[in-house]
Parts: structure tokens; sequence; C-alpha cells
């Protein structure tokens, strides 16, 4: 019985590795969530990731694009694990992904002995990138470079003077917040307060109970996903609360799901973003024609920032005539200038995207609750701390 | 291989009984150099998930006290190895094997005395909360969060076994885990033979029983304890040599959960249940995770449920069975 | 002072969500011995059950709320039924068994509502109310006023009615009970279906202040086991005890040391158990 399973697995794995026949075919990874606190992401990433594959045939410099594709299951150890086995086993050099900004931290170090081409699926800490040896491509910027000219533009334009700020408690969002709260500061303005939940908490009326008689003009909320935001929201309002809310990664939290269940809890909540759906530049018209052909349904910052990494990577094959060779596709990709349907899209020498980023808000229309044109445009997103803009 | 074989009157050459044993290390030793890398990693990580399934064995099979929480000893175990090497910048093998096997066992030692001061559902519910005070520890304190900004310690490097130009393979590390599995099953094998084991199963089948008898009841509930312990944090400390990463999780109620399935799937109290239910879990999870990312949760649940209901002496024990009748049939005539 | 009664009515509102759910897990345990780790996903897919009947076919939310429970009823009921009545006295078997419908039932929840978090359903609740000068949440309020209703209501069912005494005589003494004519198989039934009602019921409640996501059973199983611990198992007071403790012992930790906020919990669950191991109210077992 013993030996006869074991046989068995071994056939199993004697098919799974058996080497694909004809001309080598590029492999890529990709390790998304499609299960645990974030599942509904997975597929979203999934969709734009093969949009792009598909638009050109899964192929590339003449030769064949083959996709595997892993649940990190909103695990870190998870991701760590199928990482190595996209490198090991699959003989992955490309891997996209994952999501959770902490899974980068564990995963880099095993990316740059291994040299393989790593990107983020939305930001990563500023670390992930100063690492030395790094083969990481930060996207769509540093988590810090993300908020903090949105804190100047609270300040600025939205004329606010004095801000509390509410992050979950783990490494992302805490950048997240406080690259806002700092940009604030330097614009002018006061933190009067800065409060962090745990991850995954259900109860945010403790903290709430002190927002309620806040002095700040405004409060600042980043949470780990669309759900706790949107719970956050919910218990605000629900306990009174009447100030203005800002928030970070609108496009992100704000999926069209999101929205529709908010009602109109989120209207009024202005809040920065990588990406609205209703950019009006040709590369996103055509991808939001051809999300909404197959899906049914608007994108999200989920699935173009794949699909704006898949055709950065795709445009870097095309460039090494194919070579997936770490120094080669590294040397490509960070010199390469695209327009994705985010806008354009260049890199630093660490390998932190330089994209343009926006201000936008939830709005009904027709009935419909859907992310608004951008109110606001921020051209270039630039990490001030990053060595090369320090050289400058 | 395990004593619920019924045999009958016919019993096989001791030829017969030993060859599943032979088959069994042929194949652990011969078959991972053929195994691609990844693969030999999954041969390792289940025969690391095979030794702390012995831990559960020995508190849960043979002493009977159902625990929820033998992931704090194995995260205790591996906490410690990991973080000699990265707060201390002691990578040698041996001392941090030795160091988280020493506090595995003493953090079980200590528990000890809290959680036998019940039995049955409360011992269940109390070992769940210790494992679930070990996880918010860790993730809070930043001594256990290394590098800063993730909630676990990661980029580990391997350990160093002190012997000059030995460089780690996956192959040779399986080879590593073996020879410490083979230890531990050896271990397993004379404590459930000994006189100590078989008073352990004497509580496991009558508490008053035994007290009647003059034994020291709660002495041997906690030696059994304290030694599922020390097996859980040896693999603890093996996984972290793996992975080179340890999270929280590591000490919560779903990693836990591992060494209890593996164990009730294997065979409960049998030598060989552990190994096999880990073999069965291991790979079951690994291959559908792969095949079928968004629903392989379905599978594995389905297969809790199908082996509990269907196969509930365990897997070890209806292919011993099978063997046995096997071998008496074919010496019959 | 007004941060005070706010979040007294904050940490009483969890603390019913707490004791709702873990009370059938608690009477499960004492009385039947069963280790049900479903528990807490019998609270999920209540949850979605009630949203899809008040969001998705516009039903009313008393009818959300009674078709929720029901949910949680019959599921728990078919999963005794046909699985954990063959488990008796073996409690490694329910808890694999109950963990395995975890997975499945999770990932069904997945499958068919999707991952994305649907928020509190009742938009009336969302103006609050105003009482001495304080505002108050109004689905917290409610909430409060139901758990109390609930928890006269089960506490009436286990020492005032012949279904109570024959409970509490089985959980005395199982054989003598029977002995005295009284069906046990029938008793059991009953109180598991009670049980899993109730966490039905709490599902849909609960989801009117913390929503509902796949990750709501899971979470909801730590704290109903945390309340079973700090409260006792097998009595409807100690599920009452140990629910508004913690609800308050969270909010308050929230508040007073928020560097400890995932924690303090925990931290009084083993305070109070190096105390009374059986927990505040627990009886001998």
């Amino acid at each position: 019985m013993k030996l006869s399973k074991l046989l068995f697995v071994a056939g199993i794995l004697g098919l799974l590795t058996l080497p694909t026949l004809g001309a080598d075919p590029i492999k890529i990874g990709a390790l998304f969530d499609y299960t645990g606190p974030v599942a509904e992401l997975g597929p979203k990433f999934e969709a734009g990731l093969r949009l792009a594959l598909e638009e050109v045939n899964y192929t590339v410099a003449g030769r064949k694009i083959e996709l595997t594709i892993y649940d990190s299951a909103t695990s870190v150890s998870v991701a760590l694990d199928m990482f190595k086995k996209l490198v090991d086993s699959d003989g992955v050099k490309i891997v996209i992904g994952p999501l959770m900004g902490d899974a980068h931290l564990a995963i880099a170090p095993y990316a740059s002995e291994k040299k393989i081409l790593t990107t983020t699926l939305l930001n990563s800490m500023r670390s992930v990138a100063t690492r030395p040896g790094t083969t990481y491509l930060l996207y769509p910027t540093t988590c810090e470079a993300q908020t903090y000219w949105f804190g100047q533009y609270c300040y600025n334009v939205l004329g606010h003077r004095t801000m509390v700020t509410i992050g979950a408690n783990y490494a992302g969002k805490i950048a997240y917040a406080n690259g806002a709260a700092q940009g604030f500061i330097a614009a002018g303005g006061t933190v009067v307060g800065q409060l962090w939940p745990p991850v995954g908490c259900q109860d945010y009326s403790p903290y709430i109970s002190g927002l309620a008689s806040t002095v700040a003009d405004v409060i600042l909320y980043a949470l780990e996903g669309p759900g706790p935001c949107s719970r956050f929201i919910y218990q605000a309002r629900e306990a009174g609360v009447t100030k203005p809310l800002v928030t970070i990664t609108m496009d992100g939290d704000y999926t069209p799901e999101a929205l529709a269940e908010l009602g109109d809890l989120g209207l009024g909540i202005i809040g920065e973003s990588a990406y609205t759906w209703q950019l009006d530049n040709p590369e996103n018209k055509a991808f939001v024609a051809a999300i909404k052909a197959k899906y049914g349904r608007v994108p999200c910052s989920a699935e173009q920032n794949t699909y704006a990494l898949a055709k950065v990577i795709l445009a870097g094959l095309e460039k090494t005539g194919g070579n997936v060779e770490f120094d080669d596709l590294w040397e490509a990709v960070l010199s390469s200038k695209l327009n994705t349907p985010a806008g354009s899209v260049s890199w630093t020498s660490e390998g932190v995207a330089i994209t343009p980023a926006y201000v936008c808000q939830a709005e009904l229309v027709n009935g419909v609750y859907q992310l608004s044109a951008p109110l606001y445009t921020e051209p270039k997103l630039i990490d001030p701390t990053l060595p090369s803009s320090q050289k400058k | 291989m395990t004593s619920a074989g019924t045999t009958g009157s016919h019993k096989a050459p001791w030829i017969w009984r030993a060859l599943p044993l032979v088959l069994a290390a042929a194949v652990l030793v011969a078959m991972p150099g053929l195994l691609p890398t990844f693969m030999q990693r999954m041969m390792s990580k289940f025969l690391i998930f095979a030794i702390f399934s012995i831990s559960y064995n020995v508190v849960a099979g043979y002493t009977g006290l159902i625990s929820l929480g033998q992931a704090a000893y194995f995260g205790v175990g591996g906490y410690a190895a990991a973080v000699l090497m990265v707060r201390y910048g002691i990578d040698s093998l041996w001392v941090t094997a030795l160091a988280g096997v020493t506090l595995g066992t003493i953090a079980a030692a200590a528990v000890g005395p809290i959680v036998l001061r019940v039995s049955g559902m409360y011992f269940l519910i109390l070992t769940f909360a210790i494992g679930r005070l070990g996880y918010s520890l860790t993730w809070n304190l930043p001594f256990f969060n290394v590098p800063e900004g993730i909630q676990g310690i990661a980029g580990l490097p391997r350990p160093n076994p002190g012997i000059p130009g030995f460089q780690w393979t996956e192959l040779s590390f399986y080879f590593f885990v073996l020879l410490v599995f083979a230890l531990a099953m050896f271990l397993q094998y004379r404590l459930s033979r000994s006189p100590f084991g078989h008073s352990l199963q004497g509580i496991r089948e009558g508490e008053m029983r035994m007290e009647a008898l003059g034994y020291n009841v709660w002495l041997h509930k906690y030696l059994a304890f304290v030694i599922g312990g020390a097996f859980a944090a040896l693999a603890g400390v093996l996984y972290v040599f793996m992975n080179r990463f340890i999270e929280p999780a590591d000490l919560d109620i779903m990693r836990s959960f591992y060494p209890m399935a593996m164990v009730i799937i294997g065979g409960t109290a049998t030598l060989w249940g552990p190994v096999v239910g880990a073999a069965a879990i291991v790979f079951v999870e690994y291959f559908s995770s792969i095949l079928v990312p968004q629903r392989w949760p379905l599978i594995l649940g389905s297969l809790f449920i199908l082996a509990i209901m269907f196969a509930r002496k365990g897997l070890a024990v209806y292919a011993s069975d099978f063997w046995s009748k096997a071998g008496a049939k074919l010496w019959k005539r | 002072m007004s941060m005070f009664f706010t979040n007294l009515v904050n940490g009483l509102a969890m603390g019913m969500v707490y004791f709702l759910t873990a009370a059938g897990m608690s009477i499960v345990m004492g009385v039947m011995g069963i280790s049900n780790l479903a528990h807490g996903a019998l609270y999920m897919v209540s949850a979605y059950v009630g949203w899809q009947v008040f969001k998705g076919f516009h039903g009313p939310f008393t009818l959300a709320v009674i078709l929720g429970g029901l949910t949680g009823g019959l599921l728990g009921l078919l999963i005794e039924r046909i699985f954990l009545r063959r488990l008796y006295k073996q409690p490694n078997e329910q808890v694999l068994l109950t963990y395995g419908f975890v997975y499945i039932l999770t990932n069904l929840c997945l499958w068919i509502w999707q991952g994305w978090a649907r928020m509190p359903f009742t938009a009336a609740a969302l103006k609050p109310i105003t009482i001495g000068g304080l505002r108050f949440a109004s689905s917290r309020l409610l909430l409060i006023a139901l758990g109390a209703l609930f928890a006269v209501a089960l506490w009436y069912l286990q020492d005032r009615t012949r279904l109570g005494a024959r409970v509490r005589a089985g959980m005395d003494d199982k054989e003598m009970a029977q002995g005295m004519g009284v069906n046990m198989e029938m008793v059991s039934m009953l109180v598991f279906f009670i049980a899993a009602f109730v966490a039905g019921l709490s599902g849909v409640l609960g989801a009117q202040v913390m929503g509902i996501n796949t990750e709501a059973g899971s979470t909801i199983l730590v704290q109903a086991l945390v309340v079973v611990i700090v409260g006792g198992v097998g009595s409807i007071q100690g599920a009452l005890l140990g629910g508004l403790l913690i609800g308050l012992i969270d909010t308050f930790g929230k508040v007073l040391f928020p560097q400890l906020a995932m924690f303090t919990i925990y931290l009084a669950m083993v305070l109070i158990l190096v105390v009374r191991p059986r927990g505040l109210l627990g009886r001998r077992g």
C-alpha cells in the first residue's frame, strides 16, 4: 500500500515535470491570492495578466509563453513556498506577485539568490528596492511615495489644516499612513493623532469613539483591503462621525463590488489612486472595453496592474529577443518607457516604477456607484529618498 | 507493522512481514535522488511533519490528551533557532538545534502544570489558548520580527554543520532530515514498547484504574506532554532549517491542526500512522493546491471527512491488515 | 465620560454577538461532549444567507434573521445526524471532521458569494440614537436588547423547562437519565439544532455591526473558544458572562492600551484560567 502510494506519487511527479517538447517556451510564474481574506482579488489579478498575454497570443520574440499560476493563500509561508516551487521546479525566471507587502520581504532574499525578476502587485516597502542585489520591480511605486504627495494635496487643495490617521498595524499600511502624514506636515499641516488598529480588526468602534470628538479637520484611513475599509466607513458613519474622510489606494479598495455594497456611504470620500477606469487615454479605452467585453465589469487597479506589468515584461523580452537571463532582462525593462492604461511608466535604477497618480472619489451615475474620473493628476511619482533620486 | 494486524492461525514468515519496512526504507533512501529539487524539499517537508505528528501521537495517540496547541512547541523550537541566527549571529546547526529543542521542551514543561489541571474538553481549549497567546506574542513583539516590517523572521541562513567545505543541497538536507526522522521513529518505537509507554496507554484506556493500581497518573501525563513538546520542537527546528522562514501562524491553531489530522488519518497510536498520515496530507494538499488553486480546500476538507467516516482506524492500519491477510493467504497452502 | 458610555455600548454589543455564538458551542460541549469547530462556519453561512434574503431577494429583515437562523440550525442538524452522531466520545475525530467542514463551508461561501466583503445591510440603523446628549449607533443598541432577550429565553429554556431539566440531567449523568426514560437521542438532536440555530441568528445579527467576509467564520470561532474558556463549559450564564467580559475587555483594551490591541483578550484569558482553570462559571468535567 505504502509502496504503491509512493510509486503513484512518483508517477505524477514524472508527468508534471516532463520537459515540454519543441522550442523552449518562456516561462512566467504568478502568485495570486485565491483563498484567504483577499481571495476576491486573485481572479482580478489573473484577468489582467491573461488579457495582456492573450493580446500577443502568448508569444513574444517568436517564442511561446508558458504561464504558471499558484495560490498564495494570503499567507507569507505559502507565498514563499510556492515562489520556491515556481523557481526550482517549474524553471520560471520571472514571477508576478504576490500581493502582500511583507511576503516580498520574505521572498526578496531568495529572489536575489536565484536572480529571479519579481514584481509586486500593489506597491511595497521602500526597503525591498533598496536592499543590495535587488531583483524587484516595485509597481506603481513605493508605499511611502504613493501617499506623500496626497498628504500635501490634503493641505494645499482640500484646505485641511489638521489630520488624524488610522492605519492597520503592519508595515505596509504604516508606511502608507506615515507617507501621507509626512506630506501633510511638509505642506504645513499638523497631524494631531495616529491610530493603529490590528490587522483583521472586526470592530473599529473603540478607535472611532476617539475620532467622533477629534479636533482634526480630516480623517485619513489606510486599512488592509476593501473589506476592512468598507467596514470602517460604515462603523464611523454609524457612530455619527461626520468629519470628512480621505483615503489612499482608493482604486484598490473601491472595487466595483465594494462600491456597490457601500452605496451612498462611499460618496464624498476623496482618495489617492494609481488608476481609475475613467482615465482618458487610448490604452485605457481599449483596456476597459476588453475587460468589459470579457467579464462584464469595469476594471480596477487589480486588473490594470498585472496588465501593465505584463506589458512592461513583454516589452523587455521583445528587446532582449526572448532572453530571460536576469541581467539582460533587468536592463531592458528598466530602460523601457511605456504607455499603459494607468498612464506612462518608466523605471528608476532601483527598479521602482515612475508612474502618475490621481485623486478620485466615488460617484453615482445612472444608478451605478463607480470611481470618478481624476479630480487631479500628479504627473510623476518618484520616491525622493531613493539613492537614484538623491544623486540628481 | 502495527499491533492491529489480525493474522489468524497462518502466520507469514518474518521476511514477508519485514518486507514493507524494507521497501519503505528503500524508497525513502533511493527515490529522492531521482526527484527534481523541489520534490526533494517536499519529501523533507513530509518527514518533518511526520516528526511533528509523532509529537501528537505521543500526547494524544498513546496518552489520550487531545491537544489543540501542539504547534506552540513547534513554534518555540523554530523561533528559538531563528532568533539565534538573526539576533545573535549563531548559525551552527548543532547549537541552534539543541537550543530549539531545549527551549521547546522547557516551554512544554512550563505549560504542562497549567493545562494538566484540567482534562477532556477543557484540556483541548486550554492548549488552544496557549498557542493563541504565543501567536499574538510573536506577532506583536518587534524582537520576533526580522527584517522590520514583516511578521515573522525571514531570510535565514542555512544552518552550518561545522564541516569545512560543506555545502547544503536539497538532497543532502533531505538525508539529514531522514536521519533525524529515523531517530525519532526509533524513539517512538522504544517509547511505545516500554513499560512507561504501556502505562500511558493504560491511562488513555482508564485513568481511574491506573490510579487505583498505584500509578502516578499526573506525572505520566506530564512526562508524555513534555516528551511530545520535545518532538514538536525538533520538527519546528527542522522546519526553520528547511523553510528559512517562520511566522506567528506557525504557533497557531491551523498549524496545530496538521499533526492532529495526520495522526488520525494515518492511524492513532500506531507506529507508522503519523508517517502515512503526513505523507497523505502533505502531498494531497500540495497537488490539489497546484491543480485547483481556487478549490483545494474542498478537496482537503473532503479528505478529512472521508477519512473519518470510512477509514477511521487509519490508513496505516488498513495497509498493515491487508498485508498480513495477504501473507496469511499466501502461506495457507 | 461620554467616551466611557460610548465604548460601554460598543463593548456590550460585541459581547452579545460573542455570547450568542459561544452559548450554543458551550452547551453542545457540555451536554453532548462534542467539540464542533464548524460552529463559526455556521455563523458565516447564515450571515450570507441573511444577506441574500435581504439584499438579493429584497425580503424583510426579520425574514432574513429567521432564515439565517434556520440555515444554521438545519446545517448543524445535518452534520450532527449524518456525521457527528457516529463520533460520540471521540473528541479527536470530532475535531478533525468539523474542521473539514470549516474548509469546505469557507470555500463554498467563497465560491457562491465571491470574496468581496458584505456591509451591514440594515440601512435604517444608520441614524444614531441620542440619549442624554450622547450619540449611540442604533444597531448596537438593538443588538444589546436582542442579546438580552435571547439570554433570558435561553436561560428560561435551560432552567425552567422540561427540555432544560433533561439537558441538565443528561449532563450530570447520561446513563442515569436514559435509565429514567429520557430519550437522550432526541434531547441531543434538539440541543444541537437550537445551538446551531442561535449561531445562525448571531451570524445575521453580528453582520449588522461587522459585515460579512469569508474569514468571519474562523474569526468568530476563535472568539467563541476564548469566551467558552473564560465563561466555562456548559452553561448559558457562563457564555453570557464570558461573552460580555471579552467584548468589554477587547473594546476598552483598544481604547486604553492600543499597543496591546491584539493581545489583551488572550492575556485576560490566560490570567483567568490560571486562577480558574474551568472558567468563571465552569462545571466539573
